[in-house]
């Protein structure tokens, strides 16, 4: 289990995160989603030990990193910064990070074997393309056989064969008891995936949710009229919660479709548009609203 | 440490970057020996027989020592370069422990270099030597002193590079750095206040191997000078590391 405490930190006078805290629990898939710039490295960063917060704690399994006894057989972690030397061959990379953590050799094969990487293993990184970057990246986290993952927009660079292999990865993880984080900008990968879904915007964590109470939250309406001002106005007297769509016309929740098109009809303003958002499109309203409102404040 | 130092060893070699860091500095030092060695044989003042010119011929053995400076700052400042440093703190999230791991590791790697050069610059010696029609003197202690101190200016060199790039981090800056420190800077210094300039790197360096020119440290004092260097760079880097980000 992963638990993030209250973790602020700044760079200089950018506010990086802000008492940030959630949990990622084993036997799930948790999506740490966010637009980029919203501090999704800087809180990982923190749990991996590799930036100090300027207040709270990251925990694994009850332990922060830096006193892990063994960290790499604890803890996995793709990221964004990791990099090769393009020199050196994927499996020598292993065999360095094996040696150095006392992972016996005979698990760099089998990992390579694992992310099918085992073909390339022997050439030099440097030639390697993005996807089999990610595969190696991969390949050393899995070195420890660890019961928590911690993943970084691992999903870059990756082809759709590729995604649908790391989903099933991730998803198989989890089954296993195991924890898994993962952090994504895209919706769809943390749609797709995620059991839970912490959404951070602006350094704040805005929404945290599993993805059942999602799928469960009340129906929104997309609305697009001739005249919007009176439209909020007519809202306002009826209850509703309206909020911007996406790309045009406002989300409205409160009220179903046939409601809307009834009170619209009465006050005469002119529908473009009243339709019911499928439940897998609410997701994205949210993430759309929860970011746009931090955006605009 | 002792898992951390294989591994530093075993990124060494799984790389081509340290032969070929190897292969210059052998090259350069058999170039010295047998460039000092012409200009000694036409001499008319200096006797090839003589103290002073072993010394002149044989401490030239560590004119490949920036290549170890070189080696030093990739071991350490290449992890940021190559991004292979954020995988180092994952696996060793201690970083003093790598700081000094990638110490011992320059220090290492330069007794190896020290020892070739060294093989290198006697066996050029002894064949020029052999060539002018002289018999080199191996049963000059002078000649030993300078191989022994050949070997521990590598490592000292060595460690002072690894030490350098866990500071700087910037594996070019370290190198530039460390260039203009030791032939400009040094050397100005030199100019104006000899005294002061006997105890900085490059001229302790030179003392090390008993360059005849100049007055310099004593070869014990010169490598403790240097020593000194090494760990107070370290320690620097350690403390400093406390307050950073990978």
């Amino acid at each position: 289990m992963i638990e993030i405490d209250g973790i602020s930190k700044a760079y200089g006078s950018t506010r990086a995160v802000q008492e940030v805290s959630f949990t990622a629990p084993a036997g799930a898939v948790t999506g740490f989603l966010g637009p980029n710039g919203a501090g999704k490295t800087t809180t990982l960063g923190v749990l991996l030990g590799l930036a100090q917060p300027d207040a709270g704690r990251a925990l694994i399994d009850g332990t922060s990193y830096r006193d892990l006894p063994s960290p790499r057989r604890a803890v996995g972690a793709v990221l964004d910064s990791m990099g090769f030397h393009p020199g050196r061959s994927g499996r020598d990379h292993l065999r360095v990070v094996a040696l150095a953590a006392g992972i016996p050799p005979t698990r760099v094969d089998e990992v390579l074997e694992f992310v099918e990487l085992s073909g390339s293993a022997r050439r030099a990184a440097g030639g390697y393309s993005q996807g089999m970057r990610q595969r190696l990246a991969l390949a050393t986290a899995l070195l420890g056989d660890p019961p928590v993952l911690v993943l970084d927009e691992p999903a870059n660079g990756l082809d759709p064969a590729g995604m649908a292999w790391l989903r099933q990865l991730l998803i198989d993880w989890a089954a296993q008891g195991r924890t898994v984080l993962f952090s994504s900008h895209v919706l769809r990968e943390v749609e797709s995936v995620a059991d839970r879904i912490v959404i951070i915007s602006g350094g704040r964590i805005v929404h945290e949710a599993t993805s059942a109470e999602l799928r469960a939250a009340p129906p929104a309406v997309v609305v697009r009229t001739d005249d919007d001002v009176r439209f909020g106005q007519l809202g306002r007297r009826e209850g509703w919660q309206i909020g911007p769509n996406g790309r045009a016309g406002l989300l409205v929740r409160g009220a179903s479709a046939s409601a809307i098109g009834e009170a619209v009809a009465r006050e005469g303003i002119t529908l473009f548009e009243l339709s019911t958002e499928p439940s897998t499109g609410q997701l994205e309203h949210l993430f759309l609203e929860l970011t746009a409102a931090e955006a605009a404040s | 440490m002792n898992a951390l130092l294989a591994a530093e060893f075993l990124k060494l070699r799984t790389t081509r970057t340290v032969w070929a860091l190897l292969a210059a500095t052998l090259a350069v030092t058999a170039l010295a020996v047998a460039g000092v060695m012409a200009a000694v044989a036409d001499s008319t003042v200096l006797s090839l027989e003589s103290e002073r010119g072993i010394r002149t011929v044989l401490h030239v053995s560590v004119s490949g020592g920036i290549f170890v400076l070189v080696l030093g700052v990739i071991i350490s400042a290449g992890e940021y370069r190559q991004g292979t440093a954020t995988d180092t703190f994952l696996t060793t999230p201690r970083r003093w422990l790598v700081i000094v791991a990638k110490l011992i590791a320059g220090a290492t790697a330069g007794v190896l270099f020290g020892a070739l050069s060294a093989g290198v610059a006697m066996g050029v010696a002894i064949a020029l030597y052999a060539l002018q029609g002289y018999a080199f003197p191996l049963g000059s202690s002078e000649a030993w002193s300078i191989l022994a101190g050949t070997v521990l200016y590598a490592a000292l060199f060595g460690a002072l590079g690894a030490a350098t790039g866990s500071l700087v981090r910037n594996q070019v800056a370290a190198i530039v750095g460390w260039l203009a420190w030791l032939f400009v800077v040094e050397t100005i210094v030199l100019g104006f206040a000899p005294e002061v300039g006997r105890w900085l790197p490059a001229t302790a360096g030179r003392a090390l191997v008993r360059d005849p020119s100049g007055d310099l440290l004593s070869q014990p004092l010169a490598a403790v000078v240097l020593a000194i260097y090494a760990i107070v760079i370290m320690t620097t880097a350690v403390v400093v590391e406390r307050r950073r980000d990978a």
